[in-house]
């Protein structure tokens, strides 16, 4: 150790430069004086917490649209990916189910999202999920988002069973170590990019829930409880953007449900980097539930992974 | 053509033929819609197609190009297992040095067994049980490939995979076997058949037999073989040994049958060149080709030092009868046994008590029906993109051995996938339409509420409803609340129920069920019996029929 910064100091002494920072006015003097991340922190606040985009058709064109619209009014891709960045876009691809079942992401908007990504710079956008059961082949292609991402510039992989690898979760209360595939683990970004469903057992399926499909032992996290093995994987696998598909809701009968009598068009796509209050945002206005009443949101929110109070979110919201 | 350029011509056939084997075993492996003919082989063979007619009481149309093979082997013999039959091309090609010394040594009588196990077969088959057609040649080898080769290889690339998984710059391969590979040429979901190693030994032993004589299933064994003997013996060409012979015994050395008698027994001298032998009588003696045993290999004529003396001809009359021909006495002792191997196999348990955990692919309704129309062939198992189309061992009664039978635990009817009826050779499942099987009931789930992780534990899962695919989910969530757990933690706690009235026993729920070991939700036999159909007409199937009235 010694003379050497260790990683706390170096944080705190970080906090304390940006809170001196902070009291300083006017950008053009900011822009001189701080390190590019710094800037960009205190860009953020410019920016809404949550963006939501809402449009009025199934057209692929105005979904793409409504997509754009909600990534922008969070101030672009460019906030998030970099040139040069490896990306990993993490969509629900729950199983062979077709995109009128509202049980897997809309096919444009996951490739939407892989098209900004391309345009902010990214070198490779890599599309994967881990269907819960049965044939990647099969999922990725019926879901529609295998071929539509694979058309947008990514690279649609297969989770290869013998790559995963276990990482351990060191805020973990229940999950204490986890196998997870190691390209997400390693990715420069991570986005997730859920779709609005509800969820028999674990109420809500949206951000936190999607990243269930990072790993290969679900029945790890359902042995434990997945109120809290859900956010016990969002505290180590923190998406860096999400974007919450909810051009069409499954409302009752999910995940898996194929019932076309509990889907209802919403035509919105809701942006945000904190998974815990989209997933608040999406559970009250799409799924009708308290966001205080959903385990892993309350447990998530008592970690410190984000914000489950939506008075204290800021919303930017645009229809189309 | 040169007899040597016939060869060949024959040894690409052969090998062309295995390919093709081959590329539909591995190009209908695990596929939701097979675009290949799965079932080609078994619209061919004889013995499976009339077989399954027999026994099934039904003409059916698709198999009837089997007619094809019948005319071959009237016309040119045994050409079925010398040039086209994937088995013989195995065998063939698995040749042992010893065998030749060792093949003198076994009694020609040997080779009734098949003629045996042929009888055993059709008589078993006109009683209505096919459970003796494990003995066909496209069977067996459908069967291995299935359930130990292929997982075989799938293993072996899986493990090779592990361990490149460790080394960085093999990332790429490892990657490109899993895109590119995977899903393509090797299966997306490891193949696992419990019976693998069992299945493989045997089809080994068949292989091993080799060592005592070449193509020594084929000689002694096969009831295809048998079948089609029997029809050669009328066969209109074969080769025919002249007067110019000069008795080197080349061919009989070559002949891998051991179809060509060298002990010279009576100079059988081809009708045209009657007259020119009887007056040049030649000193030596002059060989047969037994047509019976011969498979048109054509290996003796080239082997011929005096090309002149041996050459394909007409046969007339019908080859005599052998000492290793079955007799009266051997037929009447084949059928006693073939009837009462049938008797004996369905003489067991499961006659008077429904086999408790059986689970039959969709649409197979009557288990009677079923065991009289399906041949064990196994490509329903190798096409189900789960692998949960299982071989059984006893689950079925012995009668049922290595039928099909859906082992939720290892993989589960898929909701959007209708493949083993379309690959069925005989039709014994069904050709359903996917609306249809959607709603074909197979089983129905039962909920073990001592092991199950809410009801006994107070843990929130409930896998079991996030993957049923049934449109209006069978299982049913009641009692859905937020608890504190002891160490202050937020749950939601709901129990799961099965609601029979709308599960199709697909087994998802039981193959995804966190549970270690024995799943806490498991797929038993449908709870309200099916009727037995119309077509149940079979012995077995009326039985079947009383059974559940």
């Amino acid at each position: 150790m010694g003379s050497e910064l260790t990683r706390s100091e170096f944080l705190k002494l970080l906090g304390i430069t940006a809170a001196g920072v902070a009291f300083l006015p006017g950008e053009q003097l900011l822009g001189g004086l701080m390190t590019p991340d710094e800037a960009q922190a205190a860009v953020v606040s410019r920016f809404p917490d949550l963006s939501v985009a809402t449009g009025h058709s199934l057209n692929a064109n105005h979904i793409a649209a409504i997509t754009r619209a909600a990534l922008n009014n969070l101030g672009g891709m460019g906030r998030f990916v970099h040139k040069g960045d490896v990306v990993v876009v993490k969509p629900n691809i729950y199983g062979t189910r077709v995109p009128a079942n509202a049980c897997t992401t809309n096919p444009t908007v996951a490739a939407t999202v892989v098209r900004e990504c391309f345009k902010a710079g990214a070198k490779q956008v890599k599309v994967m999920d881990y269907p819960c059961g049965g044939d990647h082949v099969q999922s990725y292609n019926m879901s529609g988002i295998g071929p539509a991402t694979k058309a947008a510039g990514a690279t649609v992989l297969q989770m290869s069973s013998s790559r995963f690898k276990s990482y351990p979760i060191p805020k973990g209360k229940r999950i204490r170590s986890l196998s997870i595939y190691p390209d997400i683990v390693k990715a420069d970004v991570l986005i997730g990019v859920p779709i609005a469903k509800n969820h028999g057992g674990e109420q809500i399926s949206l951000a936190c829930k999607n990243l269930m499909g990072c790993t290969s032992e679900p029945g790890k996290m359902h042995s434990a409880g997945t109120g809290q093995a859900i956010p016990d994987l969002v505290s180590f696998l923190r998406p860096d953007l999400c974007v919450l598909d909810a051009i069409r809701v499954r409302v009752s009968g999910g995940p898996g449900g194929t019932d076309p009598g509990s889907v209802r068009l919403k035509y919105t796509v809701v942006a945000g980097a904190d998974p815990i209050a989209i997933d608040a945002y999406g559970a009250k206005n799409f799924l009708g539930m308290n966001p205080r009443n959903v385990a892993q949101l309350i447990n998530g929110s008592s970690m410190g992974l984000g914000q489950i109070d939506l008075g204290k979110v800021s919303l930017k919201k645009v229809s189309l | 053509m040169s007899w040597r350029g016939a060869r060949w011509l024959r040894r690409a056939v052969q090998v062309a033929s295995l390919l093709f084997f081959l590329v539909l075993a591995f190009g209908t492996l695990q596929r939701f819609a097979p675009r290949l003919p799965a079932d080609a082989f078994f619209r061919f063979d004889p013995l499976t197609a009339f077989g399954a007619m027999i026994a099934g009481r039904q003409w059916l149309w698709h198999l009837s190009v089997a007619l094809i093979v019948v005319v071959a082997t009237v016309v040119l013999g045994r050409v079925w297992c010398g040039w086209v039959c994937p088995m013989g091309t195995v065998l063939e090609y698995a040749r042992f040095k010893k065998a030749r010394r060792r093949q003198k040594r076994l009694p020609p009588r040997l080779r009734l067994t098949k003629y045996f196990l042929l009888v055993m077969v059709v008589v078993g088959a006109a009683l209505g049980s096919l459970t003796l057609m494990v003995l066909d040649p496209i069977t067996l080898i459908t069967r291995s490939t299935t359930a130990s080769l292929i997982p075989g290889i799938d293993y072996l690339v899986r493990a090779a995979e592990k361990v490149m998984a460790h080394v960085g710059w093999l990332q790429g391969a490892v990657s490109w076997i899993d895109n590119s590979v995977r899903g393509h040429v090797l299966p997306a979901v490891a193949p696992v058949f419990s019976q693998a190693v069992f299945l493989g030994l045997l089809f080994l032993s068949v292989i091993a037999l080799n060592a005592l004589a070449d193509r020594f299933w084929c000689r002694y064994l096969c009831p295809l073989g048998a079948l089609l003997g029997l029809l050669s013996k009328a066969a209109l060409l074969r080769p025919v040994i002249g007067a110019a012979c000069p008795s080197c015994s080349g061919c009989a050395g070559a002949c891998r049958l051991g179809a060509i008698d060298a002990e010279g027994k009576t100079a059988q001298v081809e009708p045209g060149d009657a007259g020119a032998a009887a007056s040049e009588a030649s000193p030596g003696p002059v060989y047969e080709v037994v047509t019976s045993e011969c498979t048109m290999c054509l290996d003796c004529l080239v082997a011929c030092p005096a090309h002149e003396s041996m050459r394909v001809g007409l046969q007339a009359p019908a080859g005599p009868w052998r000492g290793y021909d079955p007799g009266r006495r051997q037929f009447l002792t084949a059928t006693a046994a073939g009837a009462g191997s049938v008797l004996l196999l369905g003489a067991g348990w499961w006659n008077k008590l429904q086999p408790p955990r059986l689970i039959r692919p969709p649409g197979v309704h009557s288990e009677g029906a079923f065991l009289s129309s399906c041949v064990r062939c196994g490509a329903c198992m190798n096409v189900c993109p789960t692998s949960g189309l299982q071989p059984a061992l006893d689950e079925a009664g012995l009668a049922g051995l290595w039928t099909p039978q859906l082992k939720p635990r290892m993989g589960y009817c898929a909701w959007q996938c209708t493949s083993c009826g379309q690959v069925c050779p005989t039709g014994a499942i069904p050709r359903l339409h996917l609306s249809t099987k959607r709603r074909d009931v197979i089983g129905t789930a039962v909920i073990d509420r001592n092991r199950c992780l809410p009801w006994s534990q107070g843990k929130s899962c409930v896998v079991c409803q996030e993957v049923c695919p049934v449109p209006k989910n069978a299982i049913e969530l009641t009692g859905g609340k937020l608890v504190t757990t002891p160490d202050g933690l937020a749950e939601y706690l709901v129990y799961p129920n099965v609601r029979a009235d709308r599960c199709v026993g697909c087994g998802f729920c039981e193959f995804s069920c966190p549970v270690s070991g024995e799943a806490a939700i498991e797929v038993r036999p449908a709870s309200t019996a099916p009727t037995p159909s119309k077509d149940d007409s079979s012995p077995i199937g009326e039985r079947d029929a009383v059974r559940r009235a």
